[in-house]
């Protein structure tokens, strides 16, 4: 009789600390982004409100952060970037993600999928670094000969390359939300004669909704703060640019950072880091939205009927057909007409030198589209050459060589009455509003209407969708053949034994160190971020009650988390860990660097997987007089183990991934490190290293293909223990 | 002069290498309630998935002999989904989908085409009442199906199989999963429906085949061992394992 | 259909593996910065085919595409001040990168790419302009005659403890001299001392800042390593201005520069000096440049290449 009540107290107490436990690793996300806004508005925000002025900054257009006097901290150019190719991304990753996802899970045939799931894995674990290179050797050029540009490092470039980074996230996490919709919807779809199309779209799909929407909210989280990749196709310039101008160069908020700091220090370096913080706030601002519409309760969704999930998938399928019509029409003739100027146009206006206007008095004229005569305050000047480009109103900027002075004088010359034209060799030519954008927008207009078409002319509304999850599933397969064949074809034959030795030479820049490095660091970073985010998750699931308010802070604070670019996460862990906790460039600053990075990842796919498994489980070991606790860890978690694998995977991926951040805190040392406090270059910051010296390029792509053998190595044996755990607790 | 909606002539089922279903012959009339009876993996449920081919849906599911529907043999050149638009089931536990109670009814309609809403309005509403649950849910139509009660959801899924103007109704046995007032809601349903549907119903509970069928075929490890008008098998059952198993000797 | 669709995703992965090779990357073997070779450190050389057009085939109305590095890279600072034009002044629209290695490879991948990079990071991928006739050799850079030209400098901040100072001499002295001169650069210190070891010095320290100097710093310290050094030295990046601020505030006790030395609290010397090679597309027939041409590419002035020379 004593035992017992003695065992009812141990269990009494062991729950309580447990709850406790539980609720302290929830709060550990909450107090991670806490320490991340105090470091970063610390150091950010006083520049930002007392030198620079917050409108300023946020609504400055120019940047020029160096200048002696007057230096300019104008981040908006780099905000629209950020916001076009995260839209850009969008559009082309989210539905080819989502209906791939359908594919794998209802309707792809089992030798597909054996093979289909551990590539886009695998994919999830190539590096930032890796996809930069392929989009820089790959699309930029391919882009640049198909649209007949310049240069194809273009805001349409990075939005491709980004539309494809994301495609594992939003893949995985959508297919195992599908899967986890019970099969009595399907049937109960099909027994009223729905198609297995109809059933899919119409029932599970939206059944799937929270899951799905996660996966987006993940995806948008990942393109936002891409970094390294960004930076090798997306041209860099700090210019305005407007949304259809998908065909010119343009600068994201994170590689305004990156770029500049290296040097920044002082106002600059605060600016930087303020920049990071705008970041923020723009995350922030994006998963408050996303928790507003999919507002629900378990049984009552106030938008459940008005809200129903429907698929525009015709609009944006015609959108990537168009997309791809309009890059086939455009080289080939232009939609909008060059014509040359049949009336005189008479020329007026100022002159603009370096920083200065001055207005003297210029006339001329035009005629037949050649500029007949051109007056400067009285000088009449032989053209021989003109150069510009003006746009978008009367504003011309060009060089006019000014014959028989000898030089050369950089101008601006307003020319009044021409909406926009070209001056080449001092002939005019009026060409479209916006130019060669106008020409891009209207082949993909045309071209989503004829896809549109197309479609619904071979097939009806089934077919059509069916077609489209083909479709979908190709482009994914495709592009990702394209990444994997690139690593594989440029790798390979550079692969050689010396690069494994144990000792890292400037001769033998072997691998092998930075491979040692790279377990451990997986190792520490997962001791870390596991416990705290199964833990957390096993609160908010299995503690918390519905709809509780605490819930919902921890909710936006971990998808906020999630949102924080790499870069950003490097810079926070440089001035904490590193300099603060004066960690220095060590392992130890790394590794906690990444726990926090990847906790979201883990807490968001441990949660789906916990609410996946049935109550009925739970309700049976009540039932029989086991208490919470053992029925987490007994009953609800090794169910819910292959979900809570999956993200641990993605994490790992995005571990071994890791370049921006880990170079800010863990460094660059490139032997097998010594200890915890001792610097150490894990493969991917080995890979970046290498490939920014120019002169190992092939060891970098070396490093790529080992970078990928790891990743299916690791996949493999998390896909093996997640079987064996399954195996183990289905009973029978 | 009422006919045969369904006849079976020598139907065989095997899923992979175990047969399910052995030899059954019968003649469904149109128009009245027959309920399948017979122990647990006696092979009820089985026979009725195959009447609107939802094992189909089952890998390694094997069906020989013949099965026709108003002469048409089921398995051969005939649309599946249109197969499942004449028969029409309701599941043992309620599953609406996780959307408003108006869409849950129009998805079968929405699917055959019918996309005018005030034609959606109507179905809907018929569909309700001729399920019985219009009043209680008149008001709250566009609220999440999923808020209902369990006995609603059977009524709703029942509303649901019914907006598509079935002339078949396969229940398998719907109302052992609810409360014995929704049941009993749902047996009067049920004896109202027969006039104009003909419904065939798996029921684990003799008295409710004895209050609600016209005629009962009992089942036994995948034969069918007796058929016959309701009365007549529970009073006078032919069959010595028929008698044994109504009068309680084992089941 | 399905198995139509089969063999087209099939074929579809295998050509997209398949052409993933497209555009052909060169390793680069020798240096452009004199005639030693400085060691080649691939293993293999592969064969220098481009999918670009040969020179005979280059279009010359077409727009110039100017590549810059980022603003504060010190190799940037160099150029532009060599070239005479602010800082601020390159044309708005130039395309920004911000190492060699990317720089290369935009320049590789487009035809009417220019750029500029240190001359010992250039590859035979790319062809390296002579400005005004002079070729960025180690003798004309020597001399002078190469005008783009900067100096990697070391810097501390006003005392060096035993362990680093140790480090400082060797890279200073003969042996550490005879390395730069082996990578190619050219010797900041003319007719140096030969290294007097310290050998109580066991301690560690950090070396870290500009990425242009950190291949050589890599070789000296490998060198100090094989020729006994004790002290074990940490190497970082960063880039110039960390190499400056983060030697002042003791992150490391050595940093790298790789332009003038801004910060007046630090004491510097020059360990080496490198050319700044300009480089345009191997489908490019131009050889040659004028320092007046250089400066109105990059002030967005001279646009098409016809234009130049």
């Amino acid at each position: 009789m004593k035992r017992r009540t003695l065992k009812a107290e141990d269990i009494f107490n062991i729950e309580f600390i447990m709850r406790i436990v539980f609720i302290l690793s929830a709060l550990t996300a909450v107090f991670a982004v806490g320490l991340i806004c105090f470091f970063l508005f610390a150091r950010g925000l006083p520049a930002i409100f007392f030198e620079i002025g917050p409108i300023k900054f946020i609504t400055g257009t120019e940047w020029y952060p160096r200048r002696v006097e007057n230096p300019l901290f104008g981040i908006l150019p780099m905000i629209l970037g950020s916001i076009y190719v995260t839209a850009g991304a969008i559009i082309i990753g989210v539905p080819v993600g989502i209906l791939t996802a359908v594919f794998m899970a209802k309707m792809c045939p089992l030798w597909l999928y054996r093979f289909l799931k551990p590539l886009i894995s695998l994919l999830a674990g190539v590096p930032s670094v890796v996809y930069g290179f392929f989009g820089m050797m790959i699309i930029v050029p391919w882009l640049r000969d198909a649209l007949n540009l310049t240069s194809g490092s273009t805001m349409l470039a990075t939005s491709i390359l980004l539309g494809i980074m994301i495609l594992p996230t939003v893949i995985t996490i959508s297919e195992s939300s599908l899967r986890a919709v019970p099969d009595e919807l399907y049937e109960g779809a099909v027994a009223l004669g729905a198609s297995h199309t109809r059933a899919v779209y119409r029932v599970i799909l939206p059944a799937a909704k929270s899951g799905v929407l996660a996966a987006v909210v993940l995806g948008i989280g990942r393109a936002i703060g891409e970094t390294m990749a960004v930076r090798m196709v997306a041209g860099n310039q700090a210019l305005m640019r407007a949304p259809w101008d998908i065909t010119e160069g343009l600068r994201t908020m994170t590689t305004n950072i990156i770029l500049e700091m290296g040097y920044a220090d002082g106002l600059h370096l605060e600016a930087l880091i303020a920049t990071g913080v705008v970041l923020f706030v723009f995350i922030v601002l994006i998963n408050v939205l996303f928790s507003v519409l999919t507002k629900k309760s378990e049984k009552e969704s106030k938008f459940a009927g008005k809200f129903s999930f429907k698929i525009p998938a015709d609009v944006i399928y015609g959108g990537i057909i168009g997309l791809v019509l309009g890059m086939a029409i455009i080289p080939n003739f232009s939609i909008a007409p060059n014509i040359s100027s049949s009336a005189d146009i008479s020329i007026s206006g100022a002159i603009v030198r370096g920083n200065e206007m001055m207005s003297p008095n210029i006339s001329g004229t035009i005629t037949d589209g050649k500029i007949e005569s051109l007056n400067i305050d009285g000088v009449e000047i032989v053209t021989t050459r003109i150069e510009g480009l003006f746009i978008n109103g009367s504003f011309v900027e060009s060089s006019i060589e000014l014959s028989g002075e000898g030089g050369r004088e950089r101008s601006v010359m307003l020319i009044d009455g021409i909406d926009s034209g070209e001056i080449v060799n001092g002939e005019v030519r009026i060409i479209s509003f916006y130019g060669k954008n106008i020409d891009v927008l209207i082949g993909i207009i045309l071209g989503i209407f004829l896809g549109i078409l197309l479609i619904k002319l071979i097939t009806g509304f089934d077919g059509l969708i069916k077609v489209m999850t083909w479709i979908a599933a190709f482009i994914t397969i495709t592009a990702m053949g394209f990444v994997i064949g690139y690593i594989l074809v440029r790798g390979v034959p550079s692969l050689s034994l010396d690069l494994f030795r144990f000792r890292y030479t400037a001769d033998n820049t072997s691998m092998m160190p930075s491979v040692i490095n790279t377990a451990i660091m997986v190792l520490a970073t997962l001791l870390v971020a596991v416990p705290f985010g199964v833990g957390s998750a096993i609160y908010l699931v299995e503690y918390a009650k519905r709809g509780n308010k605490f819930v919902k802070v921890i909710r936006i604070v971990t998808e906020t988390l999630a949102g924080i670019p790499s870069i950003v996460y490097g810079l926070f862990g440089m001035i904490f860990f590193v300099v603060f906790l004066d960690w220095g460039y060590s392992l130890i600053a790394g590794s906690f660097t990444l726990s926090i990075m990847v906790l979201p990842l883990i807490m968001r796919t441990t949660e789906e997987s916990l609410k996946a498994v049935p109550d009925a489980y739970r309700e049976g070991s009540f039932a029989l007089g086991a208490g919470k606790l053992r029925t987490v860890f007994m009953i609800v978690l090794p169910a819910a183990i292959p979900g809570i694998l999956a993200g641990i995977i993605l994490s790992v991926g995005r571990i071994v991934g890791e370049t921006a951040a880990l170079m800010y805190t863990a460094g660059i040392a490139p032997q097998i490190l010594r200890g915890p406090l001792s610097s150490a270059r894990t493969l991917s910051v080995h890979m970046f290293i290498l490939s920014g010296e120019g002169t190992h390029r092939e060891q970098a792509h070396a490093t790529a293909v080992i970078l990928l053998i790891l990743v299916i190595v690791i996949n493999s044996i998390s896909s093996f223990i997640a079987g064996k755990v399954a195996a183990k607790k289905s009973t029978k | 002069m009422r006919k045969n909606k369904y006849e079976l002539k020598n139907v065989d089922l095997w899923y992979s290498d175990f047969q399910a279903l052995k030899d059954v012959n019968m003649d469904i009339m149109e128009k009245e309630v027959t309920a399948f009876i017979g122990p647990s993996g006696c092979g009820k449920s089985t026979l009725i998935k195959t009447l609107n081919r939802m094992n189909d849906l089952v890998e390694g599911c094997r069906v020989t002999g013949k099965i026709h529907l108003d002469g048409q043999d089921i398995f051969g050149n005939i649309n599946v989904n249109h197969l499942r638009k004449r028969v029409g089931m309701v599941f043992q536990k309620p599953n609406p989908f996780p959307m408003s109670i108006y869409d849950n009814i129009a998805f079968g309609p929405r699917t055959h085409g019918i996309t005018a809403k005030l034609k959606l309005d109507e179905i809907v509403e018929k569909s309700l009442r001729d399920a019985a649950i219009w009043e209680e849910t008149k008001d709250r139509l566009k609220k999440s199906a999923l808020g209902l009660s369990g006995g609603q959801q059977q009524r709703l899924c029942i509303a649901r199989a019914l907006s598509v103007s079935p002339e078949v109704l396969l229940m398998d046995e719907p109302t052992s999963a609810l409360d014995p007032i929704s049941t009993s809601k749902i047996e009067d349903l049920i004896s109202d429906l027969k006039g104009d549907y003909t419904v065939i119903i798996v029921t684990h509970n003799m008295q409710q085949a004895t209050r609600i069928s016209d005629k009962t075929a009992f089942f036994l490890l995948g034969e069918m061992v007796e058929f016959g008008k309701t009365e007549t098998l529970f009073s006078m059952p032919k069959d010595k394992r028929c008698e044994d198993y109504i009068t309680g000797r084992f089941g | 259909m399905k198995k139509l669709l089969k063999i087209a995703l099939a074929m579809g992965l295998m050509t997209a593996m398949i052409s993933g090779c497209v555009p052909e990357d060169n390793t680069p073997s020798t240096t452009t910065q004199g005639g030693t070779t400085a060691a080649n450190d691939d293993t293999k050389a592969a064969d220098a085919t481009t999918t670009t057009a040969t020179p005979g085939n280059f279009d010359d109305s077409q727009a110039i595409l100017v590549i810059t590095r980022e603003d504060g890279s010190g190799t940037r600072g160099a150029f532009v001040e060599i070239i005479g034009i602010g800082n601020d002044e390159i044309v708005a629209t130039a395309e920004v990168r911000n190492n060699a290695g990317d720089i290369l490879g935009a320049v590789e991948q487009n035809d009417v790419a220019i750029s500029y990079i240190s001359a010992g990071s250039v590859s035979n991928a790319v062809t390296a302009l002579t400005i005004e006739g002079i070729a960025p050799t180690t003798d004309n850079i020597r001399s002078g005659a190469y005008a783009i030209q900067r100096p990697f400098n070391v810097v501390h901040n006003g005392s060096l403890n035993a362990d680093a100072q140790d480090f400082w001499n060797f890279i200073f002295s003969a042996e550490g001299q005879a390395v730069v001169v082996g990578r190619g650069y050219i010797e900041g210190v003319m007719n140096a001392p030969a290294w007097e070891q310290d050998t109580s010095a066991t301690g560690s320290i950090t070396v870290g800042g500009s990425t242009s100097v950190q291949p050589l710093m890599e070789r000296l310290i490998e060198a100090y390593v094989a020729a006994g050094g004790t002290v074990t030295v940490e190497l970082q990046g960063g880039g110039s201005g960390v190499g400056e601020s983060s030697t002042v505030d003791g992150t490391f006790e050595i940093g790298m520069v790789s332009r003038e030395v801004r910060v007046a609290t630090l004491t510097s010397g020059e360990l080496a000096i490198d050319g700044i090679a300009v480089i345009v597309n191997k489908a490019n027939p131009l050889t040659d440049i004028s320092i007046e041409d250089l400066k109105d590419i990059y002030l967005g002035d001279l646009t098409i290449w016809n234009q130049v020379g």
